[in-house]
């Protein structure tokens, strides 16, 4: 696969006189890296069900400042009461429109890394991850100090709008130190037309250090997203992921997640909807470094139309990993003769006391269940919607934070009657 | 079984590792065309064949071996490897005329070939090395209509249905294992039965590596024709040695309407020593073909042997109704690896499969259950249940599960759980309050936990397989 078009794209990227050069020996040393590997294909295990040929062998483009809104966008359809919003248009920061709340430290990209003390956290769980690296244009560095409780969630809206086929490469850092919490939402929402978001989130846990992500990907259905997740935990650190996916073309959520101190507890939900042509791909890791660390996955999908899916999470024992509780859920629901669905839960264990379980089932509706609710008087609709919209309050009804599990309940069940009408 | 027979049992460690001195015919090392020729010759094959076999052998030339298994061996080198070994004094079906020393090899496994000690109801080829040696109760099977004989004869006497079969599920080109299995088997068993017949006895096949440096690569093809039913039985064994002897199979069923094959194994190949040399790496392909509708195609496995086991028995469900089924116990001890499970692939209509694997990893083995279920498009109201258990004996061993799910209709019902987990200390400590020592508490649990596959297995084989597990689990608490 040849790197062409990417590689004209990044000495465009390298000229760029507002990044900073410091950065550039990083994104020189990803990029040779990546054209090494090259961009996944089908051929690889990792990536065997999903076709990314429409970003390898896509021609998008950086976003330029003619890619920047000439007006403050009007996000109001995006208004979520009760949080402090950080607002992201096409790869652009919207300084008037965003705010944090108190005790939280926003960093440039070289601050962070002078606060690292010039260690640059990089993942190479999949190519897209040193893409990423390369051409990373955008994003936060998040940083919550010891002993701090911040009830007032943040969340980055990302919008992508316009006709012109950009790429942007948002990087959110977010450390998390000694026994401090923090509720972090990230919303991709907007029209674009042709559009290839890769994300990379690299979240560190300090000891007891707690943090709830949620994740909503509900931008147009012409984009191709790439989300690379990758989490660090240290001892009696607690993540919370939830994620609903809805939007885009394409999507691919690399999860990667690394219990390393005792008491370590991760907590993943996903909840798909997809139809049409979408393809959405979850793809989970968990490595369980050290004894005594618990996790479970739990991703539900629901599909419409032409739509595939796949789910693949992997929990992974280290050796001495001793007393493990790890579980994974997969339930899936078919709506239509032509969707499609991949599911490969799989547990790789070199310990031995452990508890450690999955279960994936797919299907369509109960007849029998459907036939119940008819004979009672509901029509057939609505008795359907009753049961998706029973299927999916399952993983709905993980969302740590009140206000936002009654906005997503919400906006949720207007999709779907969107949907089954 | 009385605790005085699993004593015993452990004390004997692997009984079956004893070498027969007797003079065999081998070929020299290595694989070229001429020794493919050679081999073809000896067994007078027809043209036909050996153009089959050199097909395959060519493919092979071009194929790289397949390394995504988690198993982890030296690189084997084929040209090291003989691939044709035979006792001397050639069998011609009479046991007068086999070789004494054989026989007594058979006695010493506890398979008599003499029909009069014979178990009643059990009909047995024995294969030996490179070529089978005799074949038992063939008179009353043919009565049934039944064919049972080894695979040279059949392609002497059978040549439209081995012409016919040969190939049909498991292609020559098929994987790395097969297209070298293609192209080089000496021998192994066929089996027909004819349209509603229900075969009267058991049929088994008893493998025996006994020549150093050789390769066994045996062939099964049993065809049921509609209607008929046939339970067959495989059983295993190989002498002690120090270097590692490499056995690819390729076995191939084929069940047309309302046919019935159920298919069990009891594996004990050698599985080297406690500190993991030598021992027999099990490559086999095993597939089923469930072509006619309302057939039912089951594997049963006992996998306690061999150094490291690559298989999974399959079943292409393509009639509609067909039924497919995998039961499974495998354990590895010691240094033993196993990457083991099947394939489901529904293509037809009301298609059923049920899938029960239960691994038990000892000492520092690594044991990995893979499997595919496939529902395509056509398969409606296809229905699937995975059941995959692990249980831990020990701190340095391991146990993975990778199976994949691919589902293409949505009136499928499909259904998967794994659990792995150790044995918990609260049962030990209620077994051992009951005066039940440690070690028989834990041959207990494993056998409860293994029962739903057990009860799947004929008769005598489930007594056998209890107690290997037994001998298997050896040395594994303490």
């Amino acid at each position: 696969m040849s790197l062409s078009n990417y590689k004209v794209e990044f000495k465009k990227m390298l000229n760029r006189d507002y990044f900073s050069k410091s950065l550039h020996p990083f994104r020189k040393e990803a990029f040779s890296q990546l054209e090494k590997t090259g961009f996944p294909t089908r051929k690889w295990e990792e990536w065997r069900f999903t076709n990314i040929s429409t970003i390898s062998g896509g021609e998008y483009k950086i976003s330029e400042i003619a890619d920047a809104p000439q007006n403050p966008p009007n996000i109001d359809p995006y208004k979520m009461n009760g949080v402090e919003s950080i607002v992201i248009y096409n790869g652009h920061f919207q300084k008037e429109l965003s705010s944090v709340p108190d005790g939280v430290s926003l960093l440039s990209g070289l601050d962070y890394l002078e606060r690292k003390n010039g260690k640059f956290d990089t993942a190479n769980n999949s190519p897209f991850d040193l893409l990423n690296t390369a051409f990373a244009d955008c994003g936060m560095c998040i940083v919550i100090e010891k002993d701090t409780q911040i009830e007032l969630p943040i969340r980055i809206l990302f919008i992508s709008n316009g006709d012109r086929s950009i790429m942007v490469n948002p990087r959110v850092n977010i450390d998390v130190e000694e026994s401090s919490s923090l509720t972090f939402i990230e919303q991709h929402v907007g029209d674009a037309v042709s559009f290839f978001q890769n994300e990379s989130v690299f979240i560190s846990l300090e000891n007891s250090a707690q943090l709830n992500h949620i994740r909503i990907q509900s931008n147009s259905d012409f984009t191709q997203n790439m989300a690379n997740i990758n989490v660090n935990q240290d001892a009696e650190s607690q993540y919370n992921f939830w994620q609903l996916v809805e939007g885009s073309k394409l999507s691919r959520s690399n999860i990667c997640v690394q219990l390393n101190g005792k008491n370590a507890q991760c907590d993943l939900n996903s909840l798909v909807l997809s139809k049409k042509n979408q393809h959405i791909d979850n793809y989970i890791i968990v490595n369980h470094n050290s004894p005594q660390t618990h996790s479970s996955q739990f991703v539900k999908s629901i599909l419409f139309d032409n739509s595939t899916g796949v789910f693949n999470g992997r929990t992974v024992v280290k050796e001495n990993a001793q007393k493990i509780t790890a579980h994974q859920t997969n339930k899936n629901l078919l709506l239509s003769k032509k969707a499609n669905m991949n599911s490969n839960p799989q547990l790789e264990i070199y310990a031995d006391d452990v508890k450690c379980s999955h279960g994936s089932t797919t299907g369509q509706i109960d007849e029998d269940a459907l036939f119940y609710l008819q004979s009672r008087g509901i029509n057939k609709m609505d008795a359907m919607e009753l049961m998706v919209t029973g299927f999916a309050n399952e993983v709905l009804d993980k969302i740590r934070h009140q206000e936002i599990k009654k906005v997503l309940h919400k906006e949720f069940t207007a999709k779907l009657n969107r949907l089954m009408s | 079984m009385s605790n005085e027979l699993i004593k015993k049992s452990i004390a004997e460690d692997y009984k079956y590792g004893f070498e027969t001195d007797i003079e065999q015919d081998t070929f020299p090392p290595g694989l070229d065309e001429n020794i493919i020729q050679k081999l073809s010759n000896i067994k007078n094959e027809p043209e036909w064949l050996l153009n089959w076999r050199l097909k395959a052998y060519h493919h092979w030339l071009k194929m790289t071996e397949p390394a995504w298994a988690n198993v982890k061996f030296n690189p084997i080198d084929y040209q090291s490897i003989s691939y044709y070994s035979a006792p001397k004094i050639k069998s011609a079906g009479s046991l007068d005329e086999i070789d004494p020393e054989i026989l007594e090899t058979y006695t010493k496994l506890g398979i008599p070939l003499d029909e009069q000690k014979m178990l009643e109801g059990v009909a047995v080829d024995a294969v030996f090395d490179s070529v089978s040696v005799a074949t038992t109760f063939k008179d009353s099977l043919k009565k049934a209509g039944v064919i049972f004989c080894s695979f040279s004869e059949a392609v002497k006497e059978h040549p439209e249905l081995v012409k016919k079969y040969l190939g049909s599920v498991v292609p020559s080109t098929d994987n790395y294992y097969a297209a070298l299995n293609s192209a080089v088997f000496s021998d192994g068993s066929f089996v027909y039965i004819p349209k509603g017949v229900r075969c009267p006895m058991e049929l088994s096949t008893y493998f025996r590596i006994n020549a150093a440096n050789t390769g066994q690569f045996e062939r099964t093809l049993i065809v049921a024709d509609e209607s008929s039913h046939v339970s067959y039985l495989e059983g295993c064994t190989a002498p002690m040695r120090d270097e590692n002897q490499l056995h690819a199979a390729v076995v191939e069923l084929v069940a047309l309407d309302n046919a019935e094959i159920k298919y069990s194994t009891v594996q004990n190949w050698y599985p080297g020593d406690k500190n993991g040399i030598g021992g027999i790496y099990n490559f086999v392909t095993k597939r089923g073909a469930c072509r006619g509708n309302k057939s039912k195609i089951s594997w049963t496995q006992v996998e306690t042997g061999s150094s490291i086991t690559w298989k999974y028995p399959s079943c292409i469900l393509q009639g509609d109704d067909a039924v497919g089924e995998f039961y499974s116990v495998a354990l590895t001890n010691n240094f033993q690896q196993a990457d083991t499970g099947t394939k489901m692939i529904h293509i037809g209509k009301n298609t059923k499969s049920t899938i029960i694997s239960k691994g038990i990893s000892a000492g520092k083995g690594q044991q990995t259950y893979r499997g595919e279920v496939k529902i395509m498009k056509s398969a409606e109201n296809a229905r699937n249940y995975s059941q995959c258990d692990s249980i831990l004996i020990g701190d340095e061993c391991g146990a993975h599960t990778f199976p994949y799910i691919d589902v293409r209709n949505p009136s499928a019902q499909m259904e998967h759980e794994a659990t792995t987990s150790n044995i918990g200390e609260d049962q030990l400590f209620y077994c051992n309050q009951r005066g039940i020592s440690t070690e028989d508490a834990v041959s207990l649990i494993v056998n409860g936990f293994c029962k739903e596959v057990f009860k799947e297995l004929p008769m005598e084989f489930a007594v056998e397989a209890q107690k290997l597990m037994e001998v298997s689990l050896e040395g594994a608490v303490g």
